[in-house]
């Protein structure tokens, strides 16, 4: 009965455990620098884009960029989704959207324009 | 016949001389403060949902007879230290709040344990015990979230740490968690909003409670309250039951201190915790309890005037003489002074009823 009695105990601590881990996971924070600035992408220079709207996680109201510009966006969680539009004259002229996953790293640092390149290293730990 | 009618009159007017004081109060300072119908519901919804609860948190123990839980604050330190650490690691929302509670579990526990076992050897003194205990424990979390954090506990967070570069700040900003629970499910109603989701936690501990009242172990604290004595001849174990309260009632406190202050959105480190249990206290026994009796709606009464006092003072204060300090002076001059009130009605009531049962004793002679 007591032996009985403490595995019930010590699959109770695991479990809560393990749940602890999952919300640790699921709703650790994110700060994402995002980046509307000149790059060199194998060895071409890219220029910053005109004006970019960026939408995290279906968001409705965009993250604004200049040229030249970064701002930064909140997400939590590992899984993520990223919708931008590059606007010229204020027209949106290409849009891109994007499914990515961050580890536990508190902060990145998003390249939009590595982002269109579709370079692997667009999103990089800071 | 005629008697019986005005000593029943006279029991009930004893039985709710707070809330009648209470409700008299609030007639005179609601027309003074001049504020308006809609922003007093509104108040009082937030504050119904910031703070039941905190005061649901001490009905197990005045069930087991261990009267007003003073110690409640040990559950609100482990409950802020689970803030401190979830908003190092930068955990956010639900999943943030939900991980500051399961943190506060053990710390709870381990409280909750040494304070029954203090308040066992203090049997009939447990109020001024878990009264002074909650200083001695204020003392050592001080040196915890002071002195370890940022040495001995690593915290990576530099907007929490200290200039020196160990010892937590003063005020810590919850933006991560900053009314998550509140505003998962907001209902409007006109201009008036509902926290919807707090409420539901709210009636699920409400429902626990109750049936908590009816398991075997809820009826063991039941009979330990009406006399300790007669348990240990039925074969409860006294000890243990009142523990076991202790615990249950820390633990929930440490919640109840989390949703507080999701609430609030920022934590005072070295303050938060201190008025927790003195105006959780006052908040029920405003609500119509007593030391060794509390019911759901008393909590929810109490909150309703307690805090419907709070809010109108001041202004009734400012409006009346001027000074809105004034006021001020009285929300804790009434948080302290009810509670004191409270007290002696509680022990004149008791010397009452024993008279009373010794005149039935002598055939009323």
């Amino acid at each position: 009965m007591k032996r009985k009695r403490l595995i019930v105990q010590l699959l109770l601590i695991l479990a809560l455990v393990g749940v602890s881990v999952a919300l640790f996971v699921i709703g650790k924070g994110h700060q994402l620098l995002i980046d509307n600035k000149r790059a060199t992408i194998d060895g071409k220079r890219v220029e910053a884009y005109e004006w970019v709207n960026v939408y995290l996680d279906g968001a409705t109201k965009p993250i604004e960029l200049e040229e030249d510009d970064r701002q930064m966006g909140k997400v939590s969680g590992p899984w993520h989704n990223i919708r931008i539009e590059i606007l010229e004259n204020e027209k949106v002229v290409k849009t891109y959207e994007r499914r990515f996953t961050v580890g536990l790293a508190n902060s990145f640092i998003l390249s939009i324009q590595k982002m269109v390149a579709e370079k692997d290293d667009w999103l990089t730990p800071r | 016949m005629k008697t019986t009618k005005k000593t029943s009159y006279k029991h009930f007017l004893i039985a709710y001389a707070v809330p009648i004081m209470f409700i008299t109060l609030s007639i005179f300072t609601i027309p003074l403060s001049g504020f308006s119908p809609e922003y007093l519901i509104q108040e009082m919804i937030i504050r119904l949902a910031r703070n039941s609860f905190l005061v649901l948190a001490l009905l197990i123990p005045i069930i087991a007879g261990m009267g007003l839980n003073f110690g409640m604050v040990l559950g609100a330190m482990a409950g802020q230290i689970g803030l401190i650490l979830i908003t190092d690691w930068n955990i956010v929302g639900i999943p943030g709040m939900v991980l500051a509670m399961i943190i506060s579990i053990p710390l709870s526990t381990f409280l909750g344990w040494i304070a029954g076992h203090i308040l066992n050897r203090a049997k009939g003194r447990e109020m001024v015990t878990s009264y002074i205990l909650g200083f001695f424990v204020n003392g050592i979390y001080q040196f915890i979230v002071l002195y370890m954090m940022g040495k001995a506990i690593p915290i990576g967070n530099p907007a929490l740490v200290l200039s020196r570069g160990y010892g937590i700040r003063n005020a810590i900003n919850l933006e991560g968690i900053r009314q998550t629970l509140d505003n998962l499910i907001l209902l409007k109603i006109g201009k008036v909003q509902i926290p919807v989701a707090t409420f539901i936690l709210i009636s699920a501990f409400c429902l626990f409670i109750i049936w908590f009242r009816k398991t075997k172990l809820g009826q063991d604290m039941r009979a330990v309250g009406q006399d300790m004595e007669v348990a240990e001849a039925a074969g409860i174990p006294v000890n243990r039951t009142r523990i076991i309260s202790m615990i249950i009632s820390t633990v929930l406190a440490g919640f109840g201190q989390i949703i507080f202050l999701q609430n609030i959105g920022t934590l005072n480190t070295y303050n938060s915790h201190d008025q927790t249990g003195m105006y959780s206290i006052a908040a029920l026994l405003i609500g119509g309890a007593t030391v060794s009796h509390a019911t759901i709606p008393n909590i929810f009464l109490g909150v309703v005037l307690f805090h419907l006092m709070f809010v109108t003072s001041p202004m009734a204060g400012k409006n009346l003489i001027g000074s809105a300090m004034l006021g001020e002076y009285f929300r804790l001059f009434i948080s302290y002074g009810i509670i004191a009130i409270s007290l002696v009605l509680y022990a004149w009531r008791r010397q009452k009823e024993k008279e009373r049962a010794r005149m039935d004793l002598r055939g009323n002679t």
